[in-house]
């Protein structure tokens, strides 16, 4: 040891060290391989990485791909509009590769904006017509969905043995009068779903009827998608709307929260996307492959617990399976078109 | 150099000294002319300053206002929902900053006049709600203060409920009087108590020293406070996120188009909405300050100063339970991050536990980047600050007033909407700053260049120009005044620009999510990201981690420069 620090040479801590050794192997063979494929692959990465999915889930994809190809990864996580708007922003000189995760209509909005690449992948033929752009443009690789937070222990408190919520009718019952939140659709694109999770659910006629009843036993709409489980955790609220995605890691927090998924639910593709003149276009399809496949997908569900569309994936105990959800048909054109129309009304609602 | 504790001026004075030129475009180009014939260094100078602010505030601005199209102005217009968030944007603004002026004054009186006990600690306080990220210390507002609260409902049995504009003027007064104070505790630190004296023993009670001597020297700080906090108010996003319920303010639209539906041409007109009025704010504090400004001055100095006359025990003692009272509050919320911080699960589970710590430990290159970048960010913001109040204020350089109203844009656009402005303006060469360090310690620069030039400014108005006549006479050029006369004599106001750079560097946010990049990623960032996430307990560490070493950094600089260093002094 101290003959090391003698010459000069930093002693490596033992961890380092271990990860270097192991890192270096995969590393030489992909350099070799690659190598001898095309002379221009030699030259890239890192890939570069935004991540709209939590940084531990993020993670574990994206070590399972450097593990692989022997491709080094860098990632940054942000909310999903801030990603949005600045893959857009950046657009004259793009700084990354790929967008990692979000609901497609966040991926839709940047096709719209023409920052996007189109890369149809051959590794997913198990994909719904719903759950990929047919250009391209983005492809699904988990499912988010609505479902309903409870606390149940204020909820025993208050309303003693009767029994939880388990449909979008029984969130109506006027004992419910100003302790559910949810997210304000005006305020944020995934909230927006709930509303056309209803009027597509019930026709447009029977689903205002359905969210002009429910609207005086909502007692808050904040703004942050992060802000229904949090208050359902903490008792703010009894009851809340939000992502099942986000209500498990609430749970898996310690947070005494039960949820629920009513029949009929609406949800999206949560999705993955190139950014078109990014500086490893080559890599970032290869990367796209490998999400669409098996191993990105397993890793992926058993940090997260979310649902993946690849059939293939064994479930957690805690996951739910994509056949358990009942989602309705959702018709995201149908959603993107009425938005104006939708909004306008469900404010005249509220006021 | 002149010795401090030059005999005391406040005669009035008739010459509006105290406001920049006026006069047309053509005088003010004659006037520049001049400035090149007579004085190099200072025509140089201010064109290094002029060139700076013009690349990184004005052009990003321009390019932001560039995004929005005819259509999209159009519906920001004409929704009844933002005509309606206009008015409540306007009601905040007046509301939270007659409230938080009146904190912040009564807060730096009892620091600087009353000498109420443990005044040194005192400063602390206002710091504090700076530092934090929104997201954090709006969990803690809302599990002391909130439905089920602390407070609220385990202390007091109360079914309150803080959501609505009563609880985002509660909490904007919490999170803006921090700004009134460090302007006006710097104005009273330099008014020489031998005025009050002197009043007194020309037979004048405590009350009418306060009220015809005090006050009226106080008045450029009180006005730039006013203005400050007004603006601050108008660009606030977090507090309104998290406490105002139904109520809507702009600055909150402009960020929600944004971060909720990707909508970046609306949420920049409706962000640039508010600067309408911000310069209305300017030209009417402009306009009501004008008559008074100049007309009061004193030099600062320690030299011949007398102790502040006592002022009567129950007032001395009614300060100080005030100032116990804001900093109990304070001390309550910060109690709560750091009961986060070592519990399980936040607000539900209070056992002890290091596992919240443990996992943020690996973040400590974050922690480093926070500090780096907010340090030099201070720094360079402290001296551009300075300079630029000391050319338009002192020198009277040509085109001060357009200098002046923009060094006080950034302060109204809502943090979102600058960062996104920063990207579409250095995104391609030959100014391209996107994925460098750089860009994210410019964005704090001129995020918080605002109040350390207003703060510089308020107390360069308190300085007599006959010292710096009279160093004139004597041959030194206006810079080497600025440097031997006028630095030593505004060195609190140094200091209390770069920490309040500094600290709210260290917590800044909204407009860095855009311009952290790969291997530059700061620690306010992860708090948010993880806060978002739901990890509460590791934003909470990771927050108190934050916090202390800020605070250490701070103390570490009150050691190394002692009485160089005079924030702490009082």
């Amino acid at each position: 040891m101290n003959d090391r620090a003698h010459h000069g040479a930093p002693p490596l801590a033992p961890r380092t060290a271990a990860r270097r050794a192991r890192g270096l192997a995969p590393l030489a063979l992909a350099v070799a391989l690659l190598g001898s494929l095309a002379p221009s692959a030699l030259a890239q990465g890192p890939l570069l990485v935004y991540s709209i999915i939590q940084e531990q889930d993020a993670a574990a994809i994206t070590s399972a791909f450097t593990a692989a190809t022997g491709i080094q990864v860098q990632t940054i996580r942000a909310s999903g509009g801030e990603i949005v708007a600045r893959v857009i922003a950046e657009a004259s000189s793009p700084r990354a590769d790929i967008v990692l995760g979000g609901a497609s209509n966040l991926h839709i909005a940047m096709t719209n904006a023409g920052v996007l690449d189109a890369y149809l992948t051959d590794a997913a033929p198990y994909l719904d017509p719903g759950q990929r752009d047919a250009d391209g443009y983005w492809s699904g690789f988990y499912l988010t969905a609505l479902g309903i937070g409870i606390n149940e222990e204020r909820f025993r408190r208050q309303y003693g043995d009767k029994p939880l919520p388990e449909t979008w009718e029984d969130l109506l019952d006027p004992e419910y009068a100003g302790e559910i939140v949810m997210t304000d659709p005006i305020a944020s694109s995934t909230a927006y779903l709930f509303l056309q999770t209803q009027l597509q659910r019930l026709g447009w006629d029977d689903g205002w009827a359905y969210l002009e009843a429910l609207a005086p036993n909502v007692g808050q709409f904040p703004t942050s998608g992060s802000a229904p489980p949090r208050m359902v955790g903490t008792g703010e609220y009894i009851l809340g709307v939000a992502f099942v995605h986000s209500l498990s890691t609430t749970i898996e927090q310690g947070f005494p929260v039960t949820l629920v998924v009513p029949p009929g639910t609406g949800g999206e593709a949560g999705s993955v996307s190139i950014i078109a003149g990014g500086p490893n276009p080559d890599l970032a399809r290869q990367f796209v492959d490998f999400v669409m496949g098996v191993d990105a997908q397993q890793a992926f569900t058993d940090i997260s617990l979310t649902t993946p569309l690849n059939p293939d994936v064994v479930l957690p105990a805690a996951a739910i399976a994509r056949a358990s959800i009942e989602m309705i048909d959702f018709d995201p054109e149908l959603a993107g078109s009425q938005r104006e129309e939708t909004l306008r009304r469900w404010e005249a609602t509220l006021d | 150099m002149i010795q401090p504790g030059t005999p005391v001026d406040p005669v009035a004075r008739a010459a509006p000294r105290g406001r920049p030129r006026g006069g047309g475009p053509f005088a003010e180009l004659r006037a520049l002319r001049r400035l090149w014939r007579r004085d190099v260094v200072l025509a140089l100078t201010l064109t290094a300053v002029v060139a700076t602010l013009g690349l990184f505030v004005v052009y990003p601005l321009v390019m932001a206002t560039i995004t929005p199209r005819a259509e999209d102005w159009l519906r920001a217009v004409t929704t009844p929902r933002w005509r309606v968030t206009m008015g409540n944007t306007l009601m905040m603004a007046a509301l939270s900053t007659v409230s938080s002026v009146v904190v912040g004054f009564l807060y730096a009186y009892a620091i600087t006049r009353a000498r109420i006990p443990g005044a040194r600690w005192f400063t602390l306080v206002p710091l504090l709600p700076l530092i934090t990220p929104p997201f954090v210390s709006g969990l803690a507002f809302i599990l002391l203060f909130g439905r089920r609260g602390i407070v609220t409902y385990e202390l007091l049995g109360l079914n309150t409920n803080i959501y609505g504009w009563h609880g985002l003027w509660l909490a904007q007064t919490v999170s803006f009087f921090p700004i009134a104070f460090l302007a006006i505790a710097g104005v009273l630190r330099s008014i020489n108590p031998n005025l009050e004296r002197a009043s007194e023993s020309l037979g004048a009670s405590a009350w009418t020293t306060f009220r015809k001597v005090l006050l009226p020297l106080a008045s450029p700080g009180i006005g730039a406070a006013a203005l400050l906090v007004a603006i601050a108010v108008l660009g606030d996003f977090g507090n309104p996120m998290l406490i105002a319920g139904r109520f809507r303010v702009l600055a909150t639209e402009a960020y929600l188009q944004i971060s909720g539906w990707a909508d970046m041409r609306m949420g920049a007109a409706l962000g640039l909405a508010l600067l309408v009025p911000a310069v209305v704010f300017f030209f009417l504090q402009r306009h009501l300050q004008g008559a008074s400004v100049g007309r009061f001055v004193t030099v600062g100095g320690r030299g011949s100063r007398l102790e502040a006359a006592p002022l009567p025990g129950w007032v001395r003692w009614s300060l100080f339970a005030f100032c116990l009272a804001i900093a109990l509050f304070m001390g309550a919320k910060y109690a709560v991050i750091v009961l986060g911080a070592f519990t399980p699960v936040w607000g539900i589970d209070y056992s002890f536990t290091l596992d919240n710590l443990t996992h943020v430990l690996v973040r400590t290159g974050e922690l480093w980047n926070s500090l780096r970048f907010a340090g030099t960010a201070a720094l360079a913001c402290a001296v551009l600050a300075t300079v630029s109040a000391f050319l338009v204020y002192r020198v009277k350089v040509p085109f001060g007033r357009a200098l002046d109203l923009v060094s006080l844009l950034p302060a109204a656009i809502p943090g979102t909407l600058l960062g996104i402005a920063y990207v579409l303006a250095f995104n391609t060469p030959p100014l391209q700053l996107t994925g460098t360090g750089t860009i994210i310690v410019l964005s704090m620069v001129f995020s918080y260049l605002p109040v350390g030039y207003r703060i510089a400014a308020a107390t360069l108005q308190q300085l007599a120009p006959s010292i710096e006549e009279s160093a004139a006479d004597m041959g030194a050029s206006a810079m080497r005044t600025f440097v031997d006369v006028v630095l030593p004599l505004i060195g609190t106001s140094f200091s209390a620009a770069l920490v309040y750079c500094f600290v709210k560097a260290v917590g800044t946010l909204s407009a860095v999510v855009f311009l952290i990049s790969h291997g530059n990623v700061v620690a306010s960032a992860s708090i948010l990201n993880l806060a978002e996430q739901g990890y509460w307990g590791w934003a909470a560490a990771l927050a108190t981690l934050l916090i202390t070493a800020a605070l250490l950094a701070l103390a570490l600089a009150k050691l190394v420069l002692g009485r160089r260093f005079a924030f702490f002094d009082v």
